[in-house]
């Protein structure tokens, strides 16, 4: 933590107070200067989040404190599973990396023996496969495949005489069809359209949105924007080339409880957090 | 790597610093309730919070050499750390989407409840309440709307009804006399270290 004060610059200083509380962009960042490191305020909404939070303190749960424990060992140059195979590797150490900060490349440290059988196990696997010929299939084909399995959710995009859309703000086409295949269990899903209009993916995009029935109840915490309302998923940004048949895999960034609702919003180029739900199509899980 | 075993009054960090195991794993007995409380308020879901653990205590191993115990607690400076990367991290992954749908009521954190904290963090928390005491309730429900519930100026404006330049030096101020509390608090530390 630094010793400096704070800056007599009152935008600074307001810079710093956001910093501490919602955090800022890079360009923020950059105005903060040599400032950048004085974190008082950073200090001072630890505190206050300490005075907010002590008497709901939760203990960690057990499984979670395991993996930790192991992430510590790694931390220490220790292998925690030492003479274990590659093959059990634990999922748990798998840090995001924080900006400009490889943690998971930390958490490895240790490893090294795991890494080198690894990379035999790789190059075994590439010489095995390297003789064959085999093409990745297509959005079409799995979504083919996807649709055999048992338990795979199929949903129609409603229709424009549909009379749960008669009050729902929404500009669909008429003409459009297809629907949506989604697998519960392993969260992968495709939408099938055809009619959808195509796109300039430099004016706007389709964005899909996913409503969770487990959310925001389920183990959502009460924090942040979203606990004013139920929030959708984002399911992912894509673009139509044409108003023919195409096969869109879904591409949600959470993970999916319950699927009640698929809506496929027009936003800007390259999606939002927060849409106008613009929406072009709708499916729901009956 | 050494060995020491770390005293449960001493402080951990500069052992994690020079590379004592026992005291890594030691501040996951010490904060993993603290951080791992900090990162449910904060994240979507179980999964997002482990990984966000995790990530918050490497940070807090790798910064370790940078805690000073002559400036600040030590509990101080790893809610500091896990709130930021927790920041950094809602960012990143983006907050929960919100739509115009304003409860007044949600529910806030009541200051008149002195319930004990734990000994860990009494120090903190008595700073903590007796900065917002001194506030007044506007001034407060802004702080809690923003560091409690972890909603953005700009909703804080909308629930409220109170200009998002009025929210914004309400935080500003708040969090400057917060500041103040700290820095008389380690003033009184070091005078009483030297009595």
């Amino acid at each position: 933590m630094t010793g400096q004060g704070l800056p007599t610059d009152d935008r600074l200083v307001e810079l710093l107070a956001m910093r501490a509380v919602e955090g800022i962009d890079a360009d923020a960042l950059r105005q903060l200067g040599d400032w950048a490191d004085c974190d008082q305020l950073d200090e001072a909404a630890g505190v206050l989040a300490i005075g907010m939070i002590a008497d709901q303190l939760e203990p960690m749960p057990e499984m979670i404190r395991a993996n930790l424990d192991r992430v510590a060992l790694a931390y220490s140059g220790i292998d925690p599973d030492a003479p274990a195979s590659p093959l059990a590797m634990p999922d748990s150490i798998r840090i995001e990396p924080a900006a400009g900060v490889s943690t998971r490349s930390v958490a490895w440290i240790g490893a090294a023996g795991w890494l080198a059988a690894a990379a035999c196990l790789l190059l075994a696997v590439l010489a095995w496969t390297s003789g064959r010929t085999t093409p990745t299939p297509s959005p079409a084909e799995r979504a083919v495949a996807l649709a055999s399995r048992p338990g795979v959710i199929r949903s129609n995009w409603l229709g424009l005489d549909d009379a749960s859309l008669a009050e729902a703000p929404h500009r669909f086409d008429a003409q459009l069809k297809g629907e949506v295949l989604w697998d519960p269990e392993t969260n992968e899903g495709y939408m099938v359209f055809e009619g959808l209009a195509a796109n300039d993916p430099t004016e706007y995009q389709y964005q899909l949105w996913i409503f969770d029935a487990e959310r925001p109840t389920g183990e959502l915490p009460e924090y942040g924007d979203g606990i004013l309302s139920q929030c959708p998923v984002d399911g992912g940004v894509f673009d139509a080339a044409g108003t023919g048949r195409i096969v869109i895999p879904i591409n949600a960034k959470l993970p999916i409880g319950k699927a009640a609702i698929f809506a496929v919003t027009v936003e800007p180029p390259g999606g939002v957090v927060v849409s106008k739900r613009d929406i072009v199509a709708l499916a729901m899980v009956q | 790597m050494t060995t020491r075993q770390p005293n449960a009054e001493t402080d951990l960090l500069p052992l994690v610093a020079q590379g004592d195991q026992h005291a890594v794993k030691a501040c996951l007995d010490r904060y993993g309730s603290l951080v791992w409380s900090l990162a449910r308020r904060m994240c979507r879901n179980t999964v997002d919070a482990e990984d966000a653990v995790q990530e918050i205590f490497v940070s807090i191993w790798k910064n370790a050499d940078r805690f000073d115990p002559e400036r600040g607690s030590e509990v101080t400076f790893v809610a500091t750390i896990a709130r930021r990367r927790l920041i950094d991290r809602v960012r990143r992954i983006g907050r929960r989407p919100a739509e115009s749908t304003i409860d007044t009521g949600m529910p806030m954190v009541d200051t008149a409840e002195q319930a004990e904290a734990p000994a860990l963090l009494r120090d903190e928390v008595a700073v903590a309440r007796a900065a917002l005491a001194e506030l007044n309730d506007e001034q407060r429900r802004v702080l809690q709307m923003s560091i409690g519930l972890g909603l953005s100026h700009e909703k804080i404006a909308e629930a409220t009804g109170i200009p998002l330049g009025t929210v914004k030096t309400h935080i500003r101020r708040g969090l400057i006399r917060v500041r103040g509390m700290i820095e008389d608090q380690r003033a009184q530390r070091a005078r009483g270290a030297e009595a």
